[in-house]
């Protein structure tokens, strides 16, 4: 196997020292480093995450390997940036405000930049003119709501009018998930999607991204 | 018990509380950890040690009258206050006594996964799982003390049934808090319901000769 499928193995592996070593040997080895991203990084998450889905793996599994990416990653990134690659989307993300639970968009974030996303991670309690601001800093193309109660998925239909006001709704794609929303809850507050999980977010943002090109 | 005064309110702060990893492990997916990754297997026996050290258990918990039968239009009265939750109102057919309660493992274990959830998440995460499980533990250790209370009386022990499950609104838990008083236990909670630490639960448990007794335990409202 050539550096590429064993760099795509040991990130499925969940071999965390290993994938940062064989980054580095691709890239010794003269590898561009978006093809390095393209066809070893993204593919295994790719992989993972199918596993996952199917019941195959697990969440802590899921997390060694984003783990694993994360290493590659590091020695990637720069190279990318000084290439002018882009990422494969911006993306947003926080738990809306009043709400503290940030485990599970914590999960959502690893996941989502293990699969080539730029994220940026507003953390919980994040009010509606943080989410804006955000978007319109980060120039984000998608912008993902959490919440775990209730009573505060209330303030995911005040973020989405929020961005209404401020003009920035009509070129970003709205996400939502947690564990009192559905897919129901996002068609009735005018979100573009909702993911009942972190693999399952990381498919939707694809999707999402995808409808915009 | 039950006549409203803070001398009602008991606190229990478990000592013994044992929280066994097989169940942490099937939290996390694993009916079976005969074949788990050997750096996953390490993860969790290091995170389910810091995991004993972190907790601080207690629950706060009283036992009121009903004052009446449970309305059929969702009410359910204890002293000065009115719980509404139609779904409240079939949990506590033929009940007498309400036990009111609140139990935490205390803010250090979620400190701990917080600041570590970005460095190290494996960790970090199977820490969460190990809180998850330690606070249904503590329903458990409570259970005990109910049967203990409920059999000279000859009552059954019914359903546990806490705000934000089913139809019973997450801000009621304030009702809930006014009743068991003062500052319990060092949890907090927010004006949507929430407590702080996240690592709590809050909720009722009907008592009485004709209550529906529990055949398993209910979900917890915090995880």
């Amino acid at each position: 196997m050539g550096v590429l499928d064993d760099l795509k193995q040991s990130v499925i592996d969940m071999e965390v020292d290993k994938a940062t070593e064989l980054t580095q040997k691709a890239l010794d080895e003269g590898l561009d480093a978006e093809k390095v991203l393209n066809e070893a990084l993204v593919p295994a998450m790719d992989a993972v995450g199918d596993q996952y889905e199917k019941g195959e793996r697990y969440v802590p599994e899921m997390l060694l390997s984003a783990q694993a990416m994360k290493g590659g990653m590091q020695l990637l990134r720069p190279l990318l940036a000084e290439s002018g690659v882009e990422p494969k989307g911006r993306i947003v993300i926080g738990t809306v405000e009043g709400d503290l639970h940030d485990i599970g968009q914590n999960l959502v974030s690893m996941m989502l930049e293990g699969a080539g996303f730029e994220v940026t991670n507003l953390g919980a309690e994040t009010p509606a003119d943080e989410f804006v601001s955000s978007v319109k800093d980060n120039r984000a193309d998608i912008l993902g709501l959490s919440a775990l109660l209730t009573t505060t998925m209330t303030h995911m239909p005040e973020v989405i009018d929020a961005l209404k006001e401020d003009g920035v709704r009509e070129n970003l794609q709205v996400m939502i998930g947690g564990a009192p929303v559905s897919q129901d809850y996002a068609d009735e507050i005018g979100a573009d999607g909702y993911a009942s999980d972190a693999s399952s977010a990381v498919k939707l943002a694809e999707q999402l991204i995808g409808a915009r090109k | 018990m039950g006549s409203g005064t803070d001398a009602d309110v008991q606190v229990l702060r478990p000592t013994d509380l044992t929280i066994a990893p097989e169940r942490v492990w099937r939290r996390m997916g694993y009916a079976d950890t005969a074949n788990v990754p050997e750096v996953l297997a390490e993860s969790f026996d290091r995170a389910f040690r810091m995991g004993q050290d972190l907790m601080d258990p207690a629950i706060r918990w009283t036992v009121r009258p009903l004052r009446g039968a449970p309305d059929p239009d969702g009410s359910v009265h204890v002293d000065d206050v009115t719980f509404c939750s139609d779904e409240l109102v079939v949990r506590c057919q033929g009940a007498e006594e309400l036990v009111l309660f609140i139990a935490t493992i205390g803010p250090r274990l979620e400190e701990h996964v917080h600041s570590r959830i970005s460095s190290e998440p494996l960790p970090a995460v199977v820490l969460d799982y190990f809180g998850s499980e330690a606070v249904v533990g503590l329903t458990h250790y409570m259970r005990a003390e109910l049967d203990a209370y409920a059999q000279p009386k000859g009552y059954r022990v019914g359903w546990r049934f806490c705000p934000g499950y089913g139809d019973w609104d997450t801000r009621e838990q304030h009702k809930l808090f006014s009743l068991l008083g003062g500052e319990p236990i060092g949890v907090e909670l927010s004006p949507s319901g929430m407590m702080h630490p996240r690592k709590s639960y809050a909720g009722v448990v009907p008592l009485g000769p004709d209550v529906e007794e529990i055949s398993h335990y209910a979900r917890v409202s915090e995880h």
